[in-house]
């Protein structure tokens, strides 16, 4: 038993190390507009990730996580802009932006359950959404915030030996790696007794208490963990695109993510990024049809709830046939 | 019988009224030595009322419960569990989603200490714990199994192995045998037995079946309509008019 156990964690490390290379050899050989479509979904998996620690694994469904990714990339946007701070120091002011926001709500969204937790996120992104909208000096109000400068990552393409990088090539590259930590945070997380703990909350909140789990305490730290990695993906995401509008945080971009979760299974690891990438594969495909982007949302999420509750993950399991496990 | 500052547990004065209803009605008792004790009484008399007024899952309007000596209705179910009291419940009450080796490893890392790690990985650690556990409840064969797989009976079992993870010195057992066979009651009743002069812990249980009341509890607490009516060893119980009236009366 412990030797399969061994196998499997090295087996897991391995294949995650292969993806990264794999990704990372993407812009050596393919053209732009794929490191362009790379990048965004690269960002956006790992934002759907970040939400599947509160849906998956601790049983939070939060209805307002796009709301830590807007705060995060107005962040950023408004540090590179504004304040002229260097991109490093702006991406992780992102971090600490989505870590705020989302401490403040958590502070009152895990004292309710169920669907009023839920409700109360989908209020607190609101609130964010009216805030970054409505104040115009600062956020550019409904116009969003515009040429937001871009970093010189010629350091990058020097390093690499390839000074014909572009520099949406060598940020895609940056993305990578910003990313790829804050998956291995993640699994880190869910490996850890603290994985556990959240699983117990998922399973039975009360039953938690009663083995001495301060469930409130540890539900507000997911939270705010989950909002870092979502202010992250906000910065990345907003000087990629070289903007930030309200959109990123409105309450149908929360609905998005959440949907990409479900769609790619949120009873695994790698699912909600499987999601999310199958998604925005569809609406890359489709996005000359733009009017039946939202039918085709539509009828996937039915689908999906009424034959494969457990998503594309789920389905890819049976056919595998492996034994279920997270 | 006063109260005395080695006592286990002492409930004082305690009240607790729902929309107007008084279900419990200023009771006073203490646990001071003895290995296990009963409260019974007939349905609506307050026994689970009281056992969630103890164990923090409900606030009292009036009175105190003191454990270990410190005041502690105001502590929260997980401070309670931590300091060693630790209660199961009357429907069987487990992770379902979670294999039963973890449901009771999760027990024994909040208990540990280690419930905020992320570093390093959990995998199998405390798995011999977990399988000490399992083999004093009965159930080390079924380690990969989901509760749900799980026989009623054992069902029960993983609660009580879930508890005594925690390493409890005051285990509340609501209903330990409720719902049973009568071959899984007779089977859970020397289980309890086994663990209590095992593991050192007192035990306070409410139950229903009396046959099981009496060959278990040392001392009775007789709950009528919020009330103690009796209190004392099992002759005593047995040979009370009042409680034959309100209770063994009626079954």
């Amino acid at each position: 038993m412990a030797v399969k156990t061994l196998d499997n964690k090295r087996n897991r490390l391995l294949m995650a190390t292969a993806l990264f290379l794999g990704l990372g050899a993407v812009p050596f050989f393919a053209p732009p507009f794929y490191v362009v479509f790379l990048n965004d979904a690269l960002i956006i998996a790992c934002l759907s990730m970040s939400l599947n620690l509160l849906v998956g694994y601790t049983g939070l469904i939060s209805f307002g996580h796009a709301a830590y990714f807007g705060l995060g990339a107005y962040a950023c946007g408004l540090l590179l802009k504004s304040a002229g701070l260097p991109f490093g120091v702006s991406l992780v002011a992102a971090g600490a932006f989505g870590g705020l926001g989302a401490a403040v709500a958590g502070f009152f969204c895990v004292r309710l359950n169920r669907v009023y937790f839920s409700m109360l996120t989908l209020a607190f992104s609101l609130i964010f959404w009216a805030i970054c909208f409505r104040w115009n000096d600062l956020t550019g109000g409904d116009q969003g915030l515009s040429g937001i400068p871009y970093p010189n990552l010629t350091w990058i393409s020097q390093m690499i030996g390839r000074p014909d990088f572009s520099s949406a090539q060598s940020y895609y590259l940056v993305s990578l790696v910003v990313v790829a930590i804050c998956i291995a945070a993640m699994w880190i997380i869910v490996s850890s007794p603290v994985g556990l703990m959240l699983r117990t909350i998922r399973e039975n909140e009360q039953r938690s208490t009663f083995i001495g789990v301060e469930t409130r305490r540890v539900k507000l730290a997911i939270f705010i963990v989950a909002g870092t990695i979502a202010g992250l993906a906000g910065g990345l995401f907003a000087v990629f695109n070289r903007g930030v509008y309200p959109d990123f945080m409105y309450w149908t971009k929360s609905a998005e993510i959440l949907i990409m979760a479900l769609f790619g299974g949120i009873g695994s690891f790698w699912g909600p990024a499987i999601g999310s990438l199958t998604l925005l594969l569809l609406h890359q495909e489709t996005v000359a049809l733009t009017e039946y982007w939202s039918f085709a949302l539509g009828v996937i999420l039915l689908v999906l709830t009424l034959r494969f509750p457990s998503g594309l993950w789920g389905l890819f399991e049976r056919f595998t046939n492996t034994r279920r496990s997270k | 019988m006063n109260a005395s500052a080695n006592d286990l547990l002492t409930v004082r004065a305690l009240r607790k009224t729902f929309d107007g209803f008084q279900a419990i009605r200023g009771v006073d008792f203490s646990i001071g030595h003895g290995r296990v004790h009963a409260v019974i009484g007939p349905n609506g008399a307050g026994k689970s009322t009281l056992f969630n007024l103890i164990t923090g899952l409900d606030r009292p309007d009036e009175g105190e419960v003191t454990f270990l000596g410190s005041p502690c209705s105001h502590m929260s179910p997980a401070s309670l569990c931590r300091r060693g009291m630790v209660r199961s419940f009357q429907k069987s009450n487990t992770f379902l989603g979670l294999s039963v080796f973890e449901n009771i490893q999760a027990a024994i890392v909040s208990r540990s200490g280690e419930g905020w790690k992320i570093w390093p990985p959990l995998g199998r650690r405390f798995a011999d714990e977990v399988q000490e556990i399992a083999e004093q409840v009965g159930i080390a064969d079924k380690l990969d199994l989901l509760p749900e797989d799980l026989a009623y009976g054992y069902q029960r079992q993983l609660e009580l192995a879930i508890a005594l993870a925690s390493r409890p010195r005051l285990l509340l057992l609501d209903e330990p045998t409720a719902g049973m066979s009568s071959t899984d009651t007779h089977r859970a009743v020397a289980l309890l037995k086994r663990i209590v002069e095992d593991l050192n812990i007192v035990l306070l249980i409410t139950e229903h079946d009396m046959g099981v009341v009496f060959s278990l509890a040392e001392r009775i607490i007789v709950l009528a309509e919020g009330q103690i009516i009796a209190d004392g060893n099992p002759e005593d119980i047995r040979a009370n008019a009042e409680v034959k009236r309100v209770y063994l009366g009626k079954s």
